[in-house]
């Protein structure tokens, strides 16, 4: 009967220290949580703020502004530039690109070579198409 | 004797062996006894430890252990969802700031905080500061909201008892102006106030942490072009405003500029004003532009073809008023004549032809008697006049008398030119124009019919300097005379509102563009002339030549002979 009762003392003591154990434990990781929480937070806050920072100085006008200052030569595409399939296997190519394009006066002569020089190679790289898959050419 | 000895012997007999009983008896219930004593004992002692635990935990080990604690109105401030364009380009977010808040019955000494607080933040003064601290009963007061780091840890250093912070939300418009009046803005609560702001302002704080986002149908590039190309125009020809909206055939906006606008991010200074969007909320007379639905109407009702012929030789009187056309041809005209040549004259015999009756039932199909369907709280509802008489049907046929907002012009001459399919405009992506609810409003031929006139107007007409070349655009210009008290004003101060609007490509429009300009000045370059052909169609030039590269998949129109042409007689 004492064995008995010491025992229950015993198993009774060590639940509760276990249970009180725990509680402290889960407490502990709740406090942990929290803390990690807080953290998180903060990354997406920055996250935020670098995303909300990132679309700033993508604004259009100030991409335009730097591409004006560090891209003196590239300009938006011409609509001009735009042309079909058809126009562009025809032999008059060169011409029909160059009558579109006007470029400015002062580079005007480097970029005819240039158009010529890629519209020909350009050319050279369509024939192999052509004659690799078939495809419509002048002589069909 | 002998029986009562053995009586004697037995009895005490029988009471010792009671007695033996007895006593083993009481052995029992002393033991039960003990036992129990001894758990009743020990119970005590556990609960006594368990006590004396609590007890250290409470007071000593707690004191040392940190648990952090919801301070005042912390969850009251909500977090609002993030606003992106069609491509997922940020507009609008909430970022994360401190707000300085003060528990007056803490704080020890008033003047002295008030001093220090308002050195450091600047605003508000020292002695607003004091009004606020002096009123010991409150617990919660509000110094100052969304301070910087910098100036946070400035008043953290002070070390002022009663003086806290707590985590609030800014909301932030990454682009200043250019989506103000689309997206609008908020209060310091971030509760919306105008635009999408407030049409979505419970969904916004709803999906605040979340996570998700409200993707709306603007395009950032589209925007910041047109934005860009009508301030220009402003500038160049001393414009009051102006106005545009680029919206797909499916009714999805792409652009929706209006000018003069306003930073959302500093309403301090904004005039009240530049808060107002023409676009939506204007409602004013579009002059020529409505005859396109004049036209489709004529047209579609069978009452003219595209060859029926209008006398434009002699203005019309109507009373003490009189219909002239502006540099008018002064012969019979075709209808495409009448509308390439932007009559009033013709126009106005041609509303007569199909009455007051049939104008209303279209302009009421096309949504033109209503307010505009757009997801903006900001919707002027059009000025119908109380009695629609013949008169009221020929000034309205050539864009007088009506009054309605530009979104709803530009609805109603996509829907005409989509096949005759209503257009509906919306701010939010579809995802598809093709719905059981597709509601027919002109035949297809009809709808042909519109846009081939239109070609001809950008070809040969006022709109001219619209065209780009291979990208078969279509438009139509108007010049309206701006209302002024009950009159148009006289020949030399009258102010106009120039409007162009076109689309492309001719045969199939993806992209329809309203653009207007309000009490444009001529210029030398104009030659003298402050008309829409003048200063409007160059600025949709511009706006076409930068957006086409950009939306153009390749596809190029290709230059043929319009099928109205016969019923021209081209200028030389």
């Amino acid at each position: 009967m004492n064995k008995s009762i010491v025992f229950s003392m015993v198993f009774l003591l060590l639940m509760g220290l276990c249970v009180s154990r725990m509680k402290y434990e889960v407490v502990f990781l709740k406090n942990k949580l929290k803390e990690i929480n807080t953290q998180l937070d903060k990354c997406q806050d920055d996250i935020k703020i670098y995303n909300a920072e990132w679309n700033y100085l993508n604004d259009p006008k100030r991409l335009q502004l730097l591409a004006a200052k560090y891209l003196p030569h590239l300009r938006p595409t011409n609509n001009n530039q735009i042309i079909d399939f058809e126009t562009l296997i025809r032999s008059d190519f060169d011409k029909e690109l160059t009558k579109n394009i006007t470029p400015p006066a002062a580079q005007n002569a480097h970029h005819k070579s240039t158009t010529r020089y890629a519209s020909e190679a350009f050319g050279s790289f369509l024939d192999k198409v052509i004659k690799k898959y078939g495809g419509a050419t002048e002589n069909d | 004797m002998t029986e009562s000895l053995l009586k004697k012997i037995f009895n005490s007999l029988f009471e010792g062996f009671a007695l033996w009983q007895k006593a083993e008896s009481h052995v029992a219930v002393i033991k039960t006894l003990r036992s129990r004593i001894m758990f009743s004992g020990a119970s005590c002692i556990i609960i006594f430890l368990v006590i004396l635990y609590r007890l250290a935990d409470v007071m000593i080990i707690s004191r040392y252990r940190q648990i952090p604690t919801k301070t005042s109105s912390q969850e009251e401030i909500i977090q609002k969802a993030d606003i992106v364009d069609r491509n997922g380009a940020l507009l609008a977010t909430s970022l994360t700031t401190a707000s300085c808040y003060a528990d007056p019955s803490v704080v020890i000494d008033i003047s002295d905080t008030a001093n220090k607080l308002s050195r450091i933040l600047g605003m508000p003064s020292a002695e607003k500061i004091k009004q606020k601290l002096n009123d010991k009963n409150k617990h919660f007061v509000w110094i100052m909201r969304h301070i910087t780091p910098g100036i946070q840890e400035k008043v953290m250093d002070l070390g002022l008892p009663g003086i806290k912070f707590q985590k609030d939300y800014k909301r932030v418009y990454i682009h200043g102006n250019l989506f103000s009046h689309t997206i609008g803005y908020t209060d310091i609560d971030g509760t919306g106030i105008c635009g999408l702001e407030r049409q979505f302002s419970d969904e916004l704080k709803q999906h605040g942490l979340s996570g998700k986002r409200l993707v709306i149908t603007l395009d950032l590039r589209l925007q910041s072009i047109m934005h860009e190309e009508l301030s220009n125009a402003i500038n160049k020809y001393s414009a009051q405003g102006g106005n545009g909206i680029l919206m797909k055939s499916n009714g999805e906006l792409l652009a929706v500029v209006s000018l003069p606008d306003y930073d959302p991010n500093d309403l301090k200074h904004v005039k009240i004003e530049n808060m107002f969007n023409k676009n939506t909320l204007g409602v004013f007379e579009q002059g020529s532009i409505l005859k396109i639905l004049n036209v489709a109407i004529a047209l579609d009702s069978g009452y003219a073809g595209p060859g029926s012929i209008f006398d434009a030789t002699d203005p019309i009187r109507v009373g003490r008023f009189k219909i002239t056309d502006f540099k008018g041809k002064h012969r019979p005209l075709t209808l495409a004549e009448a509308f390439v040549y932007s009559s009033n004259i013709a126009s106005a015999k041609m509303a007569q032809m199909f009455g007051a009756k049939v104008q209303q039932e279209y302009m009421k199909k096309l949504g033109m008697l209503g307010a505009p369907e757009i997801e903006l709280p900001e919707r002027g509802h059009a000025i119908v006049p109380a009695y629609w008489g013949d008169v009221t049907c020929m000034t309205v046929s050539y864009g007088y008398g009506l009054a309605s907002t530009p979104l709803q012009t530009l609805t109603a001459v996509t829907s005409i030119v989509n096949d005759g399919i209503k257009v509906h405009p919306t701010l939010l992506q579809r995802a598809s124009r093709h719905n059981s609810t597709e509601e027919r409003i002109v035949s297809c031929e009809t709808s042909a019919l519109v846009r081939e006139m239109m070609r001809a107007v950008v070809c040969y007409g006022t709109g001219k300097k619209a065209d780009i070349p291979g990208m078969g655009i279509i438009g139509k210009t108007g010049t309206a005379y701006k209302l002024k008290g009950r009159g148009y004003g006289s020949d030399g101060n009258r102010q106009r509102i120039t409007t162009f609007i076109g689309g492309f490509p001719k045969d199939k429009p993806q992209y329809m563009l309203l653009v207007s300009l309000d009490d444009p000045k001529a210029t030398s370059e104009t030659c003298g002339y402050a008309t829409a052909g003048w200063n409007i169609a160059p600025t949709a030039h511009k706006i076409f030549e930068r957006i086409i590269p950009i939306l153009n998949d390749g596809t190029i129109q290709k230059e043929s002979t319009l099928k109205i042409v016969k019923y021209l007689k081209l200028d030389k």
